[in-house]
């Protein structure tokens, strides 16, 4: 390649850009981390001292890790669900031409602009209607109204670029749509189901202004447990609670990866 | 879709009191317009949120692209960085920024050491404070959605451009930019939604300084159980928003389309 | 997986309580009952916890159930769920009884059903039949002493020139914790149905405030960042303040101290209403009652005798502090509140 000075300029600010959004992203995430190993009674910066005391206490706790449990395995069944509802939807817009598509476009993306309180108390309501209000249904529900439109937008832009020549080949080659779908359409798209499926996880997995009206007895998330300990309390275990967090959604995404990494190379 | 309807419904309530009241009446609706303070509220929320939008283009666009281009080895970490945000409770986030932006926080103590200023300034409880948050939270919207559709751009192309000696900036506004316009339009969107219907943030951060609608609506419907009178809120934000980002959409859709001739 | 263990469960309970007439035919009273208690999470519930339904549950078999949620978000399912309410306990401080109240959520507790309500002081019972005080708090000024130099002594000194930028006072929507407005109406010749006097002194000195805090936390590391050197807090809460080494002052305004007390309620249609009562007797038992104090310093409203290690730092231990608290009309208090916000909103905002 060749350069010239507007290049020069472009790379420069380009490093300069990306190192400070790598700061910015990781910063906070990275002081609860290292308060989470202090020593010390509170969440004073910098840390006390080196301990997994807080840790132990967190594992000790038996409404955090219930919640932990709670949460994780609603993040991955709305993860899974949300992406099959998300892409079907996503293909559907890209593909066919049906009326009141504009509409379904832009409803698809609506639940995110009802502030979340709205939509929490409006779900609370339909599900005592349907006298399900004690049950796991409405917590998977609402996280799953709240995860298709980024999945089905994510979806979405992903299919808009990607080329239809090989499908149409192989549809030439008579496969049937369902193959077509399986060997070539999604393999092709899969960054963007990866974005995708990281998305409607972590959006389950963090959150709490909704799930705040769903959630009932025994089946509390772990945001909600969070948010209400930190209503009255405030120390070093809410640090150690959430570096958990991270974790769980690294090991998550990890696992994503590996995957759907797998496939690609096969 | 169920719960907008009755959003909407409920909005048209003549009560003042959870869902007491019934009949119909723009009572609630005439309450907002009538009163310049909500009107200017929804005004600077609006603006908040394309500010956080454009930063976070202004910033995300370079990563993202940057992240597609990359081995996936490298790509791995750097993207688990960009997702972390995203796996943390707002309220965390939000000490997370109390040490660093606090009287004796990080950034106070940096600049009396290099003698910016003389001595520690209260950085929380602002507008500044609160986009600086919005951004850091909503960015990775951004940067993933970027990062999604530029993986799907073709190298060569940029090659090519770079063959018939188009600088960088030309290839990126000829060839990269209206390709991504998919993705970037997706990050736009979804970080404007989320920054117009934040409420956590500023509340938070803003400590009641800086009022944005999401959290009016928030206090309307949880601390006065003023649900009528939320839900027109809610639906005039809805209707607000979804105009907006339509509009937006419409013209970014048709500069997408004159660019994409260009390209070729 | 999950089904199995939860037919195991299922088939243990069941085969406890059909054998627990047998085994244990008076002590284990509510032995395979399960009693649901809306918390209010953290050191809050876990103190509840080890002093009323640990105890209790070692007497009479009753699991105690505490989910951790919010007054607010707990009233919403309540009012959502009448038919089949998600718990059986609702807590609710002086303010969010009058929505309890308006909603029809709770049912009366007598005597008769709770014992220990004999025990409540006099005057503690604001909502007559209903609701059953457990715990007084109220929110006081405080200064850091390293920070101001001339001492607070009222309400109306947070107003003072010499705060500027450093004072942190509650959102608005906090109704009990707001009561400062009320103390700054009664100090400056208004009172509740004349607020004017505190809105008009609030715009002078507008360019005091810092911050509304959002939460207790947020208030408490306003504190202990140094970034508010004057506020309301409740009692309690300064005192934990000073137990963390910060030197806080807590003021005591001659002219009146402004607090609040917090109920617990049986829900109307709660599944098991004995257990309900059991479990209100032993909160207002001597063992019940010294939890809160003894973990937050909170205040009591029953006759127990308290430590003096524990009275000493709590607000009313003397004649003369208890005299000092003003009674609040909270029907009042309650039915201005939406325009009470949105008057704190505008003066923020202009």
């Amino acid at each position: 390649m060749r350069y010239d000075f507007t290049d020069y300029v472009l790379i420069v600010a380009g490093a300069v850009t990306r190192v400070a959004v790598y700061a910015l992203l990781a910063l906070p995430a990275a002081l609860v981390v290292v308060l989470s190993f202090t020593s010390g009674e509170t969440m004073d910066f910098p840390p006390a001292g080196f301990s997994m005391q807080w840790y132990q206490k967190a594992f000790e706790s038996e409404p955090f890790m219930s919640a932990l449990w709670t949460s994780t395995y609603v993040a991955v069944i709305v993860a899974i669900a949300a992406l099959v509802i998300g892409f079907a939807a996503a293909f559907a817009i890209n593909r066919f031409d049906f009326p009141g598509k504009g509409l379904l476009q832009a409803l698809a993306f609506s639940p995110l602009i009802v502030p979340a309180v709205v939509l929490g108390i409006g779900l609370l309501y339909l599900f005592a209607w349907m006298n399900l209000i004690q049950t796991m249904f409405p917590l998977f529900a609402g996280h799953l109204v709240l995860a298709i439109p980024y999945v089905v937008r994510t979806v979405l832009a992903s299919l808009t670029l990607h080329n239809r020549v090989l499908e149409e080949a192989a549809m030439n080659l008579r496969a049937s749509p369902l193959r077509v779908v399986r060997r070539i359409t999604l393999p092709l798209i899969l960054p963007g189901l990866l974005s995708a499926a990281i998305f409607a996880f972590v959006t389950s997995f963090g959150n709490v202004t909704v799930s705040v009206f769903l959630t009932y007895g025994g089946n509390v998330t772990l945001p909600v447990q969070l948010f209400t300990y930190l209503d009255h309390s405030y120390n070093p275990l809410v640090a150690a609670v959430s570096s958990i967090m991270i974790f769980v959604t690294l090991a998550v995404i990890l696992t994503i990866e590996r995957l759907i990494g797998a496939e690609t190379l096969s | 879709m169920v719960p907008a309807i009755g959003v909407l419904r409920y909005s048209f309530l003549d009560g003042d009191y959870l869902l007491d009241g019934h009949g119909f009446t723009l009572r609630h609706y005439l309450r907002f317009f009538s009163d310049t303070y909500y009107s200017s509220v929804l005004w600077d929320t609006f603006v908040d949120g394309l500010v956080v939008s454009l930063i976070c283009l202004l910033i995300g666009f370079p990563v993202g692209y940057s992240l597609a281009r990359l081995p996936p080895l490298a790509r791995r970490w750097r993207t688990i960085i960009v997702i972390m945000p995203l796996t943390l409770s707002l309220v965390v986030i939000v000490f997370g920024w109390l040490i660093v932006l606090g009287r004796n926080g990080l950034l106070n103590s940096v600049l009396v050491n290099l003698g910016i200023i003389s001595s520690p300034k209260t950085f929380l409880f602002a507008r500044p404070a609160v986009i600086l948050v919005l951004v850091q939270q909503f960015l990775p919207f951004m940067i993933l959605s970027v990062m999604s559709v530029v993986t799907q751009i073709d190298p060569v192309l940029e090659h090519a451009a770079s063959n018939l000696r188009a600088n960088r900036l030309v290839t990126f506004r000829r060839v990269i930019i209206p390709l991504a316009t998919p993705g970037i339009l997706v990050g736009f969107n979804l970080v404007f939604v989320l920054s117009i219907s934040a409420f956590i943030t500023p509340r938070l951060i803003g400590g009641n300084r800086v009022p944005m609608l999401g959290s009016l609506i928030y206090e309307r419907i949880m601390s006065e159980f003023n649900w009528p009178s939320g839900a027109a809120m809610a639906f005039i934000l809805f209707v607000a928003g979804l105009g907006f980002t339509a509009a937006f959409n419409a013209l970014a859709a048709s500069r997408f389309v004159r660019g994409g001739r260009h390209a070729l | 997986m999950k089904r199995r263990t939860f037919l195991k469960l299922a088939t243990a309970t069941t085969m406890s309580t059909l054998a627990a007439p047998y085994v244990h035919a008076q002590e284990k009273k509510f032995a395979g009952i399960t009693l649901r208690f809306g918390g209010w999470g953290g050191l809050y519930d876990e103190t509840i916890q080890k002093y009323v339904a640990a105890p209790l549950e070692e007497r009479t078999g009753l699991k105690v159930q505490i989910t951790a949620g919010t007054q607010s978000a707990d009233l919403v399912k309540l009012v959502a769920n009448k038919e089949n309410p998600p718990f059986d306990v609702y807590q609710a401080d002086s303010a969010y009884m009058v929505e309890a109240l308006k909603a029809d959520l709770i049912q009366e507790v007598t005597e008769a059903e709770v014992p220990n309500i004999k025990r409540i002081l006099p005057g503690f019972r604001e909502y007559g039949e209903y609701g059953v005080p457990y715990s007084v708090f109220t929110y006081i000024p405080i200064y850091n002493s390293e920070l101001v130099e001339q001492p607070l002594t009222t309400y109306t000194d947070l107003t003072r020139p010499d705060l500027e930028g450093r004072v942190a006072l509650p959102a608005a929507t906090f109704d009990t914790w707001s009561l400062y407005l009320l103390a700054l109406a009664e100090e400056n010749g208004g009172s509740i149905s004349n607020m004017e006097p505190a809105y008009s002194l609030l715009e002078q000195a507008k360019s005091n405030i810092l911050a509304l805090a959002q939460s207790t936390v947020a208030m408490i590391q306003m504190f202990e960042t140094k970034e508010a050197s004057a506020g309301v807090i409740s009692d309690a809460r300064g005192h934990e303040l000073r137990t963390k080494g910060h030197p806080i002052v807590s003021v005591y305004p001659p002219q009146g101290i402004y607090g609040a007390t917090s109920y617990m309620n049986v829900v109307k249609n709660a599944k098991h209403p004995e257990a309900a009562f059991a479990f209100l007797d032993q909160m207002l038992s001597d063992e019940g009652m010294l939890g809160l104090p003894r973990a937050l310093r909170l205040g009591v409203t029953t006759d127990v005798k308290l430590p003096d290690e524990i009275a000493k730092d709590l607000t009313f231990n003397t004649p003369e502090r208890i005299a000092l608290k003003k009674k609040v009309d909270w029907q009042k208090w309650m039915a201005d509140r939406s325009a009470r916000i949105e008057r704190i909103n505008k003066i923020l905002r202009g």
